[in-house]
């Protein structure tokens, strides 16, 4: 009885760390897509010869986070 | 030259800034001193460490996560060390402040949602003082300029800018020749 009140409550609390999980993830993506928006201003604004390498990172981090993204959402649904 | 340098001074490749007029020389282009980025470094460093240490913590513990959420966690930990790492070095990188033959330029940078530009003229400027206080403002010659101008907006404050003597002689120079001129 005990064990399996303890296994119900590892439950929950797994699925409630997946739901915080993705909602992290999905923060990140909206901010990786605000952080490329914030190169090209940026850019504009002081454009650099560092710019495209900064492009190119905020991109790399967009893919990042959509790639964990998918893979939280794929483990949660599993 | 240097794209990380903190005081470019004039330039002879043409740097482009937002609303660079035709002929408009460039004398200073300054950031904060690179030793103000210790902090944000220290901290990515300890965010960067913090998923070995929890999966420590959890290994002596005996608390077994299923290993996808340990992977999932360290993930999302690396993420955002790496997006307040990129978003301070932005910080740094892009809050400038511009001295140029016509005008000073303040471009202020904070964050993901802030973002100021402000300009004067040198006949607008009333008064200029410069200050250096701390150790580290000492041993590493960085300082403030703060710059009054007869307009209703705040003052200009260029904040831990490296050699800031220098600076604050020549914008004093340029105030007294655009006073001259007048």
């Amino acid at each position: 009885m005990n064990e399996e009140f303890l296994d119900q409550i590892y439950k929950i609390v797994l699925d409630l760390f997946g739901y915080m999980a993705i909602i992290l993830v999905f923060v990140e993506v909206v901010f990786a897509g605000v952080l490329i928006k914030q190169v090209y201003l940026l850019d504009e604004l002081l454009g650099t010869n560092l710019s495209p390498f900064l492009k190119v990172f905020a991109y790399v981090f967009l893919a990042g986070s959509i790639i964990i993204f998918l893979y939280s959402i794929s483990l949660f649904f599993k | 030259m240097n794209i990380f340098t903190a005081i470019l001074e004039n330039p002879k490749e043409y740097i482009h800034f937002a609303d660079r007029e035709p002929g408009e020389v460039l004398i200073f282009l300054l950031r904060k001193h690179p030793i103000t980025n210790l902090p944000w470094i220290f901290t990515t460093f300890v965010l960067l460490s913090l998923p070995t240490v929890l999966n420590y913590i959890l290994t002596i513990s005996n608390i077994n996560l299923p290993q996808q959420f340990g992977l999932v966690t360290n993930f999302i930990f690396y993420l955002f060390a790496a997006i307040y790492s990129f978003e301070s070095f932005l910080i740094w990188y892009y809050n400038v402040y511009i001295v140029t033959d016509r005008r000073l330029i303040d471009i202020d940078f904070y964050g993901f949602f802030y973002k100021k530009v402000s300009e004067t003229q040198y006949d607008k400027i009333e008064d200029t003082t410069y200050s250096q206080s701390g150790v580290t403002e000492i041993l590493f010659n960085y300082g403030n300029i703060y710059i009054q101008t007869a307009a209703k907006q705040n003052e200009f404050e260029f904040i831990s800018i490296p050699a800031p003597q220098r600076v604050y002689d020549k914008i004093t120079d340029l105030v007294a020749q655009k006073k001259e001129d007048e």
